[in-house]
């Protein structure tokens, strides 16, 4: 709300410099968002909150102003001679839809000139974002801004038989608006219609049929209370926000219409020499009952921990215009003090309705920072951090301390990167952007996209993980799947290009990442969080995400909880990855309840190992995980560890085969081993390992 | 013919071992005088042979002297010994000298996301303070977000919450709140919760909006909760997350689930106070919006407004950091360039 301090100053006397004013302002909760000077003028943009359409007017501030400095507020009253006939013998008005317009006034104005308004008029309304137009809308412009009440004009020769029906919209209805916009409205909508078609959306925006032009010379008035909710839809419905919607959807003053006829009627006759008609046409169906609200200054104390005086809190309701009476009931025996009191608000605070609001309104007025700060009085409670929280925690701590950088990708993508990844997808049905469609059903399009950014900006060498959920339309498993609720997974990402270690002089083949990297940073993963039997496989579905020979699926009691790999040739190259690069997404969901946090000190060997050395040569085929399963299989209980240590290719061993060297280390708790018992379990290692199909000792 | 051994044998024995001790340079050329004279075929091996042509009233006196002469080159060349080594070991330790200026070979330093440590932080604090630290799902009922709070279809405050629907019914929530709502449905006062993560509204992006953001939600439910309590937990937060010498004020806002309604103001962080361009002149940086819970709000919890009160307050975490890390485009914590995510 814009409001220029010289319109303000008509209302209410502002003798605190402009800086306090500001300050005092923004303590009641009108806060001055901008100040402007124009001219001579002061213009403060207020920002208002959607409780507060009293204050959408110039009056509607100067009477918080008023509150506020202890100032009385000048509210106007308009002078001016009607004319006969009345009015009622030129127009009708009825109302069709009591509900939706609770309240409909009109006046006949005759003889208008239409023209320029006068200059101070349209500089006020120029101060306050109104175009200026001509007299006669600027005069429904005027009155709205200085007293909330947004009126409508019709140029009465235009309106059919000079009667106005309220009424809902006949289906598919159509409508050209002062905007010179056609709209289509439906039954929802509430019309103001002349006897054959409507001539404006009703508190929202007139029709050009009805449009005051330069011939005008019969003006129809209108002031209305819409019912809020009602104007709202309409609005929403056809994406039309207007001064006069805006004031109506949050509530305007029911009491209002006939203020802003009087003040109109003085203007018209003012600037336009227009000739009055007796009388203002008011069908209304509200009933002149003030809600009462009972208040009791003991709660306000409870609520708010400052003892606020009850004679203060009397004082503020009845300067923001409510009528205090004594409660009924309360407590007859009490102290005076703690007897309830009888609040009615007045009809333009339409925001108060419970104790609450009164007591905001007390506290608003007293001052928020005058109410002292104290801790809560409750017993102290223990606080506690919901166990996945931690769990996410320590997965975040772990990669960070393996070198990773935690990414956060937006969760909605477009629907097609959302569709490549082959899983249902959940659709966002109003999206922005396209490029924002989809919520994502997995981690990869993000982490993919985050890899192809900082190449973009070369930036290389790229090691980041992202913890997040991923959505699926329907669960994949029975709980809760009946109400419709889309399914969120909380699962992790990896995403790995470029070198990991970096340094001069560090050889290529000794930073760069590659997919023995990625499987060690799962494998550490899931180690640290107590997760053991999980195995990895060969991925053995085609995929476009994936190199079809460097992919593997991690499977943990035989169900698939994860894939890692290469990104497939052609999506590093449609993302123009400058590396090769390296993926991993781990259903963390799945594995939640295996995680272990808690760490349990290892029993350190009190008597030393023995250590061995076994190669092997396998042919390529061979997958090497099998090699150390027959390792572990036949060693037995007093293996403490198997490290592969080499893995070779070339001469002197044949084309199609490699040499594999593992480290044994084996170890009994009871007793020092002996090199005799060593050599038995390396033996039955030997034996295992020729009974392996390819498998070929090297001595 | 062997001469006769006398004093004066020694003394130059004495005076030519010491000159030739103080030539040797290198610790072979010191082995090699060391044989010369103490060798089995030494100078001063030979001249204990010649001790039987002494006298044999001297030869006591000449032995203990020849012995004295022995141990002394003995102590001398053990003492150039010491020297020789020493030099040795600094010439081979001064041939491995590096140059120090080269660059070091730094481990990759990992981090998390700069937001994650923001709500973990907040999430901290809160917990200290007695805070049960929970989390909710990101569909929501268009219910539950909404009328639950107070803000039923049409309300003009949901204007500033413009939200995406993924059906009719669910839609992406709009704000953490919407978390109390389930804890207040399955647990009884006394409780204080705290929850957090991502929110979605249909805001374009800019630099201070993005679709996606992130908010911490917090209420506390008891008997005799008051707005003053309110106030002191957040400026103690205020206090603990930004600086103890911090500001806080409080002014009168509006959200439909809180009556009275505030929103918490602290003093600029860049200027202090005095005004400079982040906090537009004010010297006042809005953080977050709070209030009493409003009596519906428990009431559709069955909670009874009469016998408990309850505070909330919500803090917009990308501003939080925004403001505590100098960053001045929200759209950087969601752009994934690592860059920005390893340095701040």
């Amino acid at each position: 709300m814009r409001v220029p301090l010289e319109w303000l100053r008509e209302f209410v006397t502002v003798d605190v410099p402009l800086e306090t004013l500001i300050e005092r302002l923004h303590g009641i909760g009108l806060p001055v968002e901008r100040i402007e000077h124009i001219g001579d003028d002061t213009v403060l943009e207020i920002e208002l909150t959607a409780n507060r359409p009293d204050c959408m007017s110039v009056l509607g501030v100067a009477r918080e102003v008023a509150v506020m400095l202890g100032h009385r507020l000048r509210i106007p009253k308009p002078k001016y001679v009607t004319r006969s006939p009345a009015a009622s013998e030129r127009i009708a008005v009825e109302v069709d839809d009591p509900n939706g317009c609770p309240r409909f006034t009109a006046r006949m104005i005759e003889d208008v000139r239409v023209g320029p308004s006068p200059a101070w008029a349209q500089r006020r309304l120029e101060a306050c974002g109104v175009r200026a137009i001509n007299n006669v809308v600027d005069i429904t412009n005027y009155v709205m801004l200085e007293l909330g009440q947004p009126m409508h004009a019709f140029d009465d020769d235009r309106v059919a038989e000079h009667r106005l029906v309220v009424r809902r919209a006949e289906p598919g209805e159509r409508l050209r608006t002062l905007d010179g916009v056609d709209y289509t409205l439906d039954p929802e909508m509430l019309v103001v219609a002349d006897a054959r078609r409507a001539v404006s959306l009703a508190g929202i925006i007139g029709g050009s049929d009805t449009e005051i032009g330069p011939g005008t010379t019969r003006v129809l008035l209108e002031a209305a209370y819409w019912n809020p909710p009602a104007i709202g839809r309409t609005a929403r419905r056809l994406g039309i926000r207007t001064e006069a919607s805006a004031r109506f959807e949050r509530g305007m003053d029911p009491a209002g219409p006939p203020l802003a006829q009087e003040r109109a009627a003085q203007l018209f006759t003012e600037w336009c020499g227009g000739r009055v008609l007796r009388g203002t046409i008011d069908v209304s169906a509200l009933r002149a009952i003030r809600r009462a609200i009972r208040l009791r200054p003991a709660r306000v104390v409870t609520v708010l921990g400052v003892a606020v005086p009850r004679a203060q809190m009397l004082r503020s309701l009845r300067a923001l215009g409510c009528t205090v009476g004594p409660g009924r009931g309360g407590s007859p025996d009490g102290h005076p003090r703690a007897r309830s009191l009888e609040v009615r608000p007045p009809s333009f605070r339409v925001d108060l309705l419970r104790e609450e609001d009164l007591i905001e309104e007390i506290a608003r007025v007293y001052g928020y920072d005058r109410v002292p700060l104290t801790m809560p009085r409750g017993e102290t409670t223990p606080g506690t951090i919901a166990p996945v929280l931690r769990i996410d925690a320590r997965v975040r701590e772990t990669l960070a301390r393996c070198g990773l950088t935690e990414v956060m990708s937006l969760t909605l993508i477009s629907a097609q990167a959302a569709a490549k990844t082959g899983a249902g997808v959940v659709v966002v049905q109003n999206p922005l952007v396209a490029e924002q469609s989809a919520l994502r059903p997995s981690l990869l399009p993000g982490l993919v996209s985050a890899l192809a950014t900082n190449a973009a900006r070369r930036v290389d060498d790229v090691q980041v993980f992202e913890l997040g959920r991923v959505f699926h339309p329907t669960p994949r498993e029975g709980n809760g799947g009946l109400d419709g609720r889309p399914e969120e997974r909380r699962t992790l990402g990896l995403a790995s290009m470029g070198r990991w270690r970096a340094g001069w002089n560090v050889p290529i083949e000794q930073g760069a990442t590659d997919f023995y990297h990625m499987k060690g940073l799962i494998e550490v993963l899931l180690r640290e969080l107590g997760v053991r039997d999980w195995v990895m496989d060969p991925l053995s579905e085609a995929s476009a995400w994936w190199h079809p020979g460097r992919s593997a699926v991690m499977k943990y009691h035989g169900r698939a909880i994860g894939q890692l790999g290469e990104v497939h040739p052609d999506v590093a190259a449609a993302h123009r990855l400058p590396h090769r690069a390296y993926l991993a997404e781990v259903d963390l969901e799945a594995v939640l309840p295996a995680v272990t946090l808690i760490r349990t000190s290892p029993e350190l060997p009190r008597f030393p190992s023995v250590e061995r050395d076994v190669a092997v040569v396998i042919p390529d085929g061979l997958p090497a995980g099998q090699v150390e399963a027959v390792i572990r299989a036949a060693a037995g209980p007093l293996l403490e560890m198997v490290e592969l240590f080499d893995v070779y290719a070339g001469p002197p061993v044949r084309a199609g085969y490699r040499n594999l060297a593992y480290r044994l280390r084996l170890r009994a708790q009871d007793r020092t081993l002996t090199a005799d018992e060593a050599e038995e379990i390396l033996q039955q290692v030997r034996i295992a390992l020729q009974g392996q199909a390819g498998v070929r000792l090297r001595e | 013919m062997v001469s006769q051994l006398d004093r004066s044998d020694l003394e130059s024995i004495r005076r030519r071992a010491e000159g030739e001790c103080v030539e040797a340079t290198t610790v072979e050329s010191l082995e090699g005088m060391r044989v010369r004279y103490l060798g089995r075929n030494g100078v001063i091996t030979q001249a204990f042979r010649q001790l039987g042509t002494v006298p044999p009233g001297d030869r006591p006196a000449m032995g203990a002297a020849l012995n004295e002469l022995k141990a002394g080159i003995e102590r001398l060349v053990e003492a150039r010994a010491v020297v020789l080594r020493e030099e040795a070991q600094h010439r081979r330790v001064a041939a491995e000298a590096i140059d120090v200026t080269l660059p070091g070979r730094p481990p990759t330093l990992g981090r998390t996301h700069i937001l994650t440590r923001t709500m973990d932080e907040i999430a901290q604090i809160f917990l200290g303070l007695g805070f049960e630290v929970v989390e909710g799902p990101e569909i929501e009922r268009d219910h539950d977000n909404f009328e639950r709070l107070n803000m039923p279809a049409y309300h003009p405050a949901r204007d500033a919450q413009d939200s995406f629907y993924v059906t009719n019914e669910w839609l992406l929530r709009t704000h953490t709140t919407v978390v109390d709502v389930h804890v207040l449905d399955s647990r009884r006062p006394p409780m204080r919760a705290l929850a957090y993560g991502h929110c979605y509204r249909r805001d374009p992006a800019d630099a201070s909006h993005s679709p996606m953001f992130h908010q911490a939600d917090g209420f506390m439910v008891d008997e005799g909760v008051r707005f003053s309590d309110l106030k002191g937990v957040l400026m103690a937060f205020a206090r603990e997350f930004f600086d103890p010498q911090i500001r806080v004020r409080f002014a009168p806002s509006y959200f439909p689930f809180t009556e009275p309604s505030a929103e918490m103001a602290i003093s600029c962080l860049m200027c202090g106070g005095r005004g400079c361009a982040v906090c537009k002149h004010s010297g006042w940086l809005e953080i977050l919006g709070c209030g009493m819970f409003h009596p519906r709000v428990l009431e559709m919890a069955h909670i009874d407004p009469e016998q408990h009160t309850a505070f909330a307050f919500g803090i917009g975490v990308d501003r939080l950091a925004m403001l505590k890390h100098r960053i001045n485009d929200i759209r950087l914590f969601y752009d994934n360039d690592v860059r920005f995510l390893r340095q701040v």
